[in-house]
Parts: structure tokens; sequence; C-alpha cells
């Protein structure tokens, strides 16, 4: 079975690899599911800010713009990255992901002035459902960006001691899957959460 | 909306039921435990999804809505279900897993004790609910006596049923003959092919399926799963504890947040993330089951 | 599910056994710029048109499925995914 994708990339080379990435698809399309729900309980609370303030009081449209072009950039980085893993430079790669990676933590950090503003503001966890589904979606996802972040450290250390062979390789183009899956729940957030809040 | 979703359940479900009963048309059956099992299981369910049906109507649900018809409805169709398949599976299986069957004449004893005690109790819980006993009360009223205390008669045989089941497992432990062969039902389907009890590589030789039900058909032709000629050394994982590790801390972090017990939840869940760091930085790739060991554990399994 | 998977990877052009060239793909570049393009074009209709609110989600809304499109179809691009490989993990 292995020999007949000697032509295949690195990550793709072993039945291991490939298993490793199938069941990586699973995962995400558990998280799609993870992330509608979300979504759903934020669509039927939306407006039902009680005596908290409302969103469209509190969205700036020029920290959210920045954030998203934050995390855009990164999955544009991330894809640069698996371009050079592809081309087997190992600087190359290195170099990118942690470009990647400090596009993430930008996010992170503007993301984390945000919730801290809004706080100070009086739109808490608990003042309202409508405030509960916003903490709750928008933080699910930045708790997401957190992880992927740990986990790309953990990769760029494994990276540095071991180069680019089948199991790291196989690693990295995981953790790019993941890393594109969030800018997609990003661009959602996006829209349906700070330009219809700032909207309507 | 709740009107539109039961449907979505009801009527594939429907199907299913008409998929069950082709299926067993015609067919030899054997009366044995795991069959009757799966063929209570069917009229059971029936009464819990009909009854289902009628939770759907928006207008009687009014009457319906959280009284004792719609627990009677709900431990029809979940017990039915699920506890009805899990016997089935466990008493069908489990020669595989233990290497003898359960006894069958204790096995039909805890069957019928424990359907009936079910029926009995949960029958009279649609009347409950008819006649307007709600549910999520401690107190009854006089007039819902009787029939409470004929379905606490029932639990009684349903508690029966499952102490019988359980002096089964210990008794046929004992007593049952051991299992020879690996196919302890004459089964249609693979798992039987493998000798019990079962090698932890499972299948020496990947068996090439050509038909519907191939262990029959390989069983016709006189041929097994095994071939000694395309044998290869296996790759399994090595033993390893973080599984368990990990999944235990996630089980005492989740306890933990049950409570709001915040402090130790995130102990745990620190835990959690360091077995995930040791997981990711474990090259461990495993080792090959070699083919002398495999001809060896084979050969001795299958009297060859 | 297999059998496509592996007609894919034995397709496979690109990978290992091409020249070290390192220039980016000029795809990748090109969905780069759209995604940024397609995230003003939303910001502005949000909060610098004069639409009604009705408009603005529908139009806001479309302009998110049609960037979720191009980042699947850069995702490809970018780990050398052929479309068919995509579609035949969801088998």
């Amino acid at each position: 079975m292995e020999s007949n994708v000697k032509n295949a990339p690195l990550e793709y080379q072993t039945e291991h690899s490939q298993m490793s990435i199938l069941g990586f698809w699973i995962f995400l399309a558990a998280e799609v599911v993870l992330f509608s729900t979300l979504f759903a309980t934020y669509a039927v609370l939306f407006g039902r800010t009680a005596d908290a303030p409302l969103p469209s009081e509190l969205f700036e449209i020029d920290i959210v713009l920045i954030m998203t072009f934050l995390l855009l950039t990164s999955s544009f980085t991330c894809g640069i990255a698996i371009h050079q893993m592809r081309h087997g430079s190992k600087k190359g790669l290195i170099t990118w992901l942690i470009i990647t990676l400090v596009l993430g933590l930008g996010f992170l950090g503007f993301e984390i002035y945000e919730f801290v503003h809004y706080t100070h503001e009086g739109a808490t966890l608990p003042s309202s459902a409508y405030w509960s589904s916003f903490y709750v979606l928008a933080g699910t996802h930045g708790l997401h960006v957190t992880l992927g972040i740990g986990w790309a450290i953990l990769l760029l250390i494994q990276l540095v001691k071991k180069g680019i062979t089948n199991v790291t390789s196989r690693k990295v183009f995981i953790i790019s899957l993941y890393w594109h899956f969030l800018d997609v729940i990003w661009i959602f957030i996006f829209t349906s959460v700070y330009l219809i809040g700032m909207v309507v | 909306m709740f009107s539109v979703s039961t449907m979505l359940i009801a009527v594939p479900t429907g199907v299913k039921i008409f998929n069950w009963l082709g299926t067993l048309y015609k067919s030899k059956i054997q009366f044995t435990t795991p069959m009757l099992w799966a063929l209570a299981f069917i009229p059971s369910f029936v009464i819990g999804g009909v009854t289902g049906v009628m939770l759907g109507m928006a207008a009687a649900d009014y009457q319906f809505h959280n009284s004792y018809f719609l627990i009677a409805h709900f431990h029809y169709v979940l017990i039915a279900g699920t506890v009805f398949a899990c016997f089935a599976g466990l008493e069908y299986w489990y020669p595989k897993m233990f290497n003898h069957k359960l006894n069958e004449k204790f096995g039909k004893l805890s069957f019928w004790l424990f359907v009936i005690g079910f029926h009995v109790t949960f029958f009279p819980q649609y009347f409950l609910g008819l006649d307007g006993m709600p549910r999520r009360i401690f107190d009854t009223g006089p007039e819902w006596f009787t029939l409470n205390f004929i379905s606490t008669i029932g639990a009684f045989g349903m508690g029966l049923g499952f102490a019988i089941f359980v002096f089964n497992i210990y008794y046929s432990y004992r007593n049952s003959k051991r299992e020879t062969t690996g196919d302890s039902w004459d089964g249609r389907t693979l798992e039987w092919a493998t000798p019990t009890p079962v090698p932890h590589y499972n299948f020496a030789t990947v068996p090439t399926i050509s038909s519907l039900d191939a262990f029959t058909e390989m069983k016709k032709r006189n041929e097994s799963t095994y071939d000694e000629s395309k044998l290869e050394p296996i790759h399994m994982p090595n033993n390893t504890g973080q599984p368990i590790i990990m999944m235990a801390l996630l089980f005492m972090s989740s306890f933990a947040l049950v409570f709001e017990w915040i402090t130790l939840a995130i102990i745990f869940l620190v835990g959690v993330l360091v077995m995930m760091v040791v997981r990711s930085f474990d090259d461990d790739d495993g080792h090959h089951v070699e083919v002398d060991e495999i001809k060896e554990t084979e050969r001795q399994l299958r009297g060859l | 599910m297999d059998f496509y998977l592996y007609k894919c990877l034995l397709d496979w052009d690109g990978g290992l056994n091409v020249k070290p060239n390192k220039r980016i793909p000029t795809q990748h570049i090109i969905g780069f710029v759209l995604s940024l393009v397609l995230t003003i074009i939303a910001a502005w209709t949000a909060v610098g048109s004069d639409l009604s609110t009705n408009w603005i989600i529908t139009i806001i809304m479309a302009l998110a499925i049609i960037q979720a499109g191009i980042q699947l179809v850069m995702l490809c691009i970018s780990l050398n995914l052929k479309a068919k490989t995509v579609t035949s993990l969801g088998i």
C-alpha cells in the first residue's frame, strides 16, 4: 500500500499519516457542528441585551477590521509555510510558521483588549443573554486560536529538532488545516456578529 | 416546530420497522437469547414510537405535555431501543469476548422477567399520564395509587431479571463449555472468522470480500480468512498508559466543572494539556508482530 | 473512499519530485488579495452604505459565503490538493 504513493507529498507517504489526515477532516466536521450550535444560539439570543449596552454601541469597525486582516494574512502565511515545506526548505517553513504565529498572537491581543474594553463598558458574560452568547461564540474561537498557537510552538520545537520528516510534515499539514478552518469560522463571526451587530 | 422534528424522526423509523420485519420474513429464526432480545425490541419500540407520534400532534400535546404519558413514551423508546440492544449484543458477542457462552436457561429466564417486568412497569404509566398525573412529583394522589402500585411490581420484576443476568455471568464463568472454533453461532459476519480468544492483532491476513455475507460463502467453500502464504508482519502500536491517564484527567475536570469547582477543574485541565504535550513529543512508532509469531499463534488457536 | 484518495495520490504531479522553486504561486496571492478586498467591501456595505438593513444583511452574508469559498480554493492551492482529493475525503 505504501509503495503506491511514492509521488505524493511527504505527509501522505505512510498509511498512518493518511489516516491521521482523514481523521483530522472528520474532527473538523465535528468542529463545524460545535460552531453551528454556537452560531444558532447567538442568532436566537440576538437583541436580548436586557439592561446591558447594545452591540451597536460597543462594536468598532477599525479594531474588527484589523483583527480580520491579521487572521486572513496569517492564513495566507500558513499556506506559504506549507509551500516551503513542499519544497523541502526547513528554514523557510520555520520562518513562515513563526510569522503565522506572530500574526495569530496579534489577533489574540486585540481580542483580549476588546473583551476587556467591553467588560469595562458593562457588557459582561452574565450581564445579558445576548452578551453570554457573544462571549461564548467569540471566546470559543479565541480559545481555539490560543490552543493552535500552543500547538504550533510544540511543532516548531519538533521541526528544529528533527527537521522535515514523514511525521513532522504530517503534523504541520494538519495544523495548517486547523488554522485555515479557524480563519473561515472568523469570517462568519466577522460578518454575522460584528457587521450585523453594527447595522441592526 | 417540534411536530415537524417529531415527524422527521418518526417517519424514517417507521420505514426501519419494515426493514427489520423484512429481514426476518421467511428466515430460519433461532430463538436464542440474543435473538429474543432483538425480537422483543420491535413490538416494544413500536409502542414507544406510536405514542411518540401522538406526542408530536401539537393539539393533543397540550394534554400529554409533562405528564406520565411522556415518561412512559420515552422509557419505551430508550429501554427497548438501547437496553434491549445492549443485552442482545452482550449475549451475542459474549463468547467472542470471554471464550464461553452465557447459559441459555438463565439467559431466557432473565429475558422473560425483564421484558414482562418492563411492560408491567411502563404500560400503566401511559394511563397514569392520561389520568393527569404530572411528572416529577414526590407525592401522588390516591386515585393514581393502583396503577403506580402495578408499576412498582413491574420494576421489581425488571430488577430480578437483571439480578439473574448478573448471576448468569458468574454461573457461566464456572460451568459453560469453552469455545473451540471461534464461530459460536454459525455466524455470517467476519468477526466469527477469527479464532477465540481473538489474537491481539485481530486478523492474521486481511480477508478479501467478494460477496454479501462473506464468511458464509467462505464456509460453504470450506475456506477460512487465514492464508498462511500471505502472512506479513503486522504493525501494532506499543502499549501505553497515555490515553487512560488523559481520559481520567478529562473525566475529573468534567466532574469538577459539574459542581463548579473551578480551581480543581483548571488543575485537571492543565494536566490534560501536559498529557497532550507528552503525546505530541512521543515518537513511539509501535512494533511489528513477526510472521513466525503469527504463524505459531494461529496454528495453536486453529488447531492446524 | 480510499480508492479515490489513492487515485488522487497516484495522479499527483506536484510534491517531492519538483525542482526547488520557492516562488509563491500566483493564484495563492490572488486569493489572498481577493479575500482582503471582499472583507473591505463587506465592511463598507455595513457601515458606509445607505442601503436598507435587509439588503445589507443579504449582501454581507453572500460575501461571507463567497469568502469562505475562496478560502477553500486557497486551501486547495496552498496545500496542493486537487478538488478531487477534497471531495473524495467527503465520501
